[in-house]
């Protein structure tokens, strides 16, 4: 029987009753990491333009903006006065609770101190390496769980992290030291058949996610410097003890999971979902080693092991190019058992999770594969309004694009349904992230949303833009240029895509702030 | 690549001695040539530009995904690809300092994709039924253009086709299906399909190039998820192996010396190689891997990519056992190669570049003329 993908993250969102205010508790609004959420019931066509619309006020914080902002309404601060608190944490370590209407700061944790960016050698994350991965929130709990990277006595140190919301002091059972290790003779092996986790070599770069009482936690490198692994670590979210290691390449090396800091995507029966890249020589006679592949992980009696996976076939060539196919994480089509997903080539693979296809150097054997885009860093959004289903992507170099889907079919139309008169630089990892937001499929509701870098980000810190669109014609609706004095936001975050709650937009930067958008206050008649 | 049948120029020889001296300049004036060093993130500032080319501007290179690459004849003629409207692409032939779109291809096909060219100006490809010109489920075929004409070729039993290459004689190489569902490596020689057949333990191969001498090269598996590179002459296939500690490799390019150049694993990742005479050599990175050799000419200039740090990737040209960024010789005028696809044997090389925050473009690198 094929087990649907299901929307229960998204019940948090579309069973609320109208006007109740969102919660954005993980990363791209839902486990499924649509990035798309239809209960916006303030900002609409009509009203998102620059004169009516724009920036409200920016909040400082003290380093750059690796992970997309969490929001959590109705917070009794510190046990008092309820707000709507905006959550940002930093690649300073630290964690921030903003007021999510005024921009006011209410809470403030520094979790340690950050590793320079000049220690690991890094130049894909400037500055500093300290919280890059987003965080995630248990509603049940009020717990916000999030991995840090720290910088003691010359030695690096991840620790995963459960904080009270209200306070965002450390649960009694926290914070914890990540360790671990698997079975294997890939590097780092300590020969007698065992693969250590180390710590200075890996980087949280995916969303935490989520599941039935599970926290998962995926790594990858910094800048492919050798050795690495991919690892994904669960941790029991009441106690966080660890559950169990999964090790993409126990017996090569590679594989890293970073997927431009995406989460993993969650199915009904709580498997997780990733897409892995470039992979060893070493890997290809061990099956157990999966590089350049989307894999499909089972937890089961506390062990987490791959139930299938998908490789293209042309994957020799994709790390011959250092093609990433994990450079973009998978979406989870809504109510079916696929996902898509692409990496740096820009094919899209439509995935069948229940059979996922494996590798066939004779011809791939997923649902299907059609060039979508240019290049991707980050994920595409999926948009499942009623009408027209829609995956909307923007690759380097490239307008954005969306492509329908038909539920009937269960493909894409492999020609694009809208495309915008923008376009991305070319550069190598200029792709812009997009979310979407809409009341649910109501006309005039539906708006693309996306930060775009205005230069290559890859090693450098560049400016950004934020652009809204017109979901069902892609015709522009506001950038932050057109008045820039007023709603210029600073440099781009890599690969945050906005985040859209209650009428407002939190943009992520690398300017030491979250600037947020909305509706400018009504003139009041003279 | 494909051979120098141009009547107008010096004989190759000749050529190939100027050549021989201006690479020699080249090498001597500075030392450009380095190996892999993943410490090596920016070009030293030791390096200095030292312009041995010209850049011509072919026009804006669609990105397209998939083995994509520009190939270059003789005379300087180029097959590579051009957006018609949205996201269709077309064939497209560079010669004579212009740029022509091909079309999408005969009648039930709007797609066209050239990935071959020989001497006498014939180029190869494959068109599809879809506006997407990656779309696994449209019907896709291989197809030789000549003389303004598209000719559809046959498949080998099975559903779809694609043509790679195309030789002095018009022999055209590529992949097919098969009955089963398999794909194999095929030559066609204008008339019939043949299956170039696998490698004994192997169900899956292809073929990308094919030198004046029939000579075809490619890649065929060994098992269920490794490939080799491979060479077929007179029909019977080879297994290239790979670089020492690597499982996979694969054949882009053949010259006329029988010189294959192509990319294998190794213990530091995928390298660009030279196989000669039954020896297959790792010709290094720019810096970091990985690398791949695209194009191989008949002076034994090998042409690819590389890696120079984990972002950035940059053209290469490799001779007498040296490396060199092919930025480093070429004007500064904003141009930044990344990658080389084939160079012919007058030297020219066909790349695609870009410079900062603009489109991927098409480019020919013309050799400065030397002062007797």
């Amino acid at each position: 029987m094929q087990r649907a993908l299901s929307v229960v993250s998204l019940l948090v969102v579309s069973s609320l009753p109208a006007l109740a205010q969102v919660s954005v508790w993980t990363q791209r609004y839902d486990n499924l990491r649509t990035g798309a959420n239809m209960n916006e019931t303030v900002l609409t066509t009509a009203n998102v333009n620059s004169l009516t619309f724009g920036k409200l006020f920016s909040m400082p914080v003290d380093g750059f903006v690796f992970a997309q902002p969490l929001l959590m309404p109705n917070v009794a601060v510190l046990g008092a006065t309820k707000h709507d608190v905006l959550y940002v944490a930093t690649a300073h370590d630290s964690v921030y609770g903003f007021d999510a209407d005024t921009g006011a700061r209410l809470l403030y944790a520094s979790l340690g101190t950050f590793v320079p960016s000049t220690v690991i050698g890094t130049s894909n994350i400037r500055d500093a390496v300290g919280i890059i991965g987003s965080p995630v929130i248990d509603q049940s709990t009020n717990t916000l769980y999030v991995v840090t990277k720290t910088y003691e006595k010359d030695e690096q140190i991840f620790r995963v992290h459960a904080l009270d919301i209200t306070s965002l002091k450390e649960r009694a059972y926290s914070p914890k030291v990540v360790t671990a290790s698997v079975r294997g003779m890939g590097v780092e092996n300590n020969g007698y058949g065992t693969v250590m986790f180390e710590a200075a070599q890996e980087n949280q770069r995916p969303a935490l996610t989520l599941v039935d009482g599970v926290v998962y936690i995926a790594f990858a490198s910094h800048d492919d410097s050798n050795p690495y692994h991919g690892w994904v670590l669960a941790y029991n979210k009441t106690n966080l003890s660890q559950i169990a290691a999964f090790n993409d390449s126990p017996n090569s090396s590679e594989g890293g999971i970073w997927m431009s800091g995406q989460g993993l995507v969650v199915d009904a029966a709580n498997n997780v979902y990733l897409m892995t890249g470039n992979t060893t020589p070493d890997s290809d006679y061990y099956p157990s080693d999966l590089g350049e592949s989307f894999v499909k992980l089972t937890l089961s009696g506390g062990t987490l092991a791959a139930a299938d996976y998908f490789r293209p076939n042309n994957y020799d060539y994709l790390n011959s190019i250092d093609g990433d196919l994990g450079s973009g994480g998978p979406v989870g089509i809504p109510g079916t058992p696929y996902v898509v997903g692409g990496g740096k080539q820009g094919i899209f693979y439509l995935v069948d999770t229940t059979n996922m296809g494996k590798l066939n150097l004779q011809a791939d054997r997923c649902r299907q594969e059609f060039q979508a885009d240019h290049g991707l860093f980050g994920s595409p959004a999926f948009w499942n309004n009623a009408t027209t289903p829609m995956l909307f992507s923007w690759g380097r170099g490239a307008a954005l694009t969306g492509y329908a889907y038909s539920y009937s079919r269960g493909l894409f139309n492999t020609v694009p349904a809208l495309v915008s008169a923008q376009e991305t630089l070319s550069n190598w990892d200029s792709s812009a992230s997009v979310s979407v937001s809409s009341n649910g499929s109501k006309s005039g509701s539906g708006i693309v949303w996306a930060t775009m870098p205005l230069g290559e980000p890859g090693d450098n810190t560049v400016p950004g833009r934020l652009y809204a669109f017109n979901a069902t014609s892609l015709k522009e609706l506001f950038d932050s240029d057109q008045v820039k004095s007023r709603d210029d936001y600073g440099n781009y975050a890599k690969f945050v895509a906005p985040v859209v709650a209650n009428g407002k937009v939190y943009v992520s930067t690398d300017s030491n702030a979250v600037c947020a958008y909305g509706l400018f206050p009504r003139q009041s008649k003279l | 690549m494909t051979n120098d049948a141009y009547s107008e120029r010096p004989p190759l020889k000749l050529r190939m001695l100027v050549l021989c001296v201006a690479w020699t300049l080249v090498f001597a004036g500075c030392s450009v040539g380095y190996q892999s060093d993943k410490a090596s993130a920016v070009l030293p500032a030791a390096l200095q530009r030292t312009p041995q080319f010209n850049v011509i501007d072919i026009g804006p290179l669609p990105m397209l995904a998939d083995d994509v690459a520009i190939r270059l004849n003789g005379s300087g003629a180029a097959a590579l690809w051009t957006k018609s409207g949205v996201i269709t692409m077309h064939a497209a032939l560079w010669a004579d300092h212009r740029l022509k779109d091909l079309g999408g291809g005969p009648r039930g096909f709007t797609t066209s994709v050239a990935h071959g060219i020989n001497d006498r100006g014939e180029i190869a490809g494959w068109v599809t039924t879809s506006q997407n010109a990656v779309d696994s489920r449209a019907t896709v075929r291989a197809f030789v253009w000549s003389k303004g004409r598209f000719k559809v070729l046959a498949t080998l039993g099975g559903a779809s086709c694609r043509a790679l290459g195309i030789g002095r004689d018009g022999t055209v190489v590529g992949v097919s299906a098969v009955k089963n569902g398999l794909q194999h490596g095929f030559t066609c020689d204008g008339k019939s399909m043949t299956d170039l057949g696998t490698l004994p333990s192997g169900e899956y191969s292809i073929a990308f190039a094919i030198n004046d001498a029939g000579h075809v090269v490619g890649a065929a598996s060994i098992d269920a998820s490794t490939k080799h590179a491979t060479e077929w002459t007179a029909g019977k296939i080879a297994d290239l192996g790979t670089l020492p500690g690597g499982f996979n490799s694969s054949a882009r390019a053949i010259n006329d010396h029988d010189k294959i150049v192509g990319f294998s694993e190794t213990p530091d990742g995928y390298h660009a190689f030279l196989w000669d005479k039954g020896k297959m050599t790792d010709i290094g990175t720019l810096g970091a891997d990985p690398s791949e050799a695209s194009g191989i000419n008949d002076l034994d200039e090998v042409v690819g990519g590389s890696s120079i740090n984990s972002t950035q990737r940059h053209a290469f040209m490799w001779r007498d056992g040296k490396m060199t960024d092919l930025n480093l010789l070429i004007p500064d005028d904003g141009w930044k190669l990344i990658n080389a696809y084939d160079v012919n044997n007058k030297g020219e090389i066909v790349c695609m570049g870009r410079r900062p925050n603009q489109p991927d473009h098409a480019l020919l690198l013309e050799p400065l003329q030397t002062t007797p």
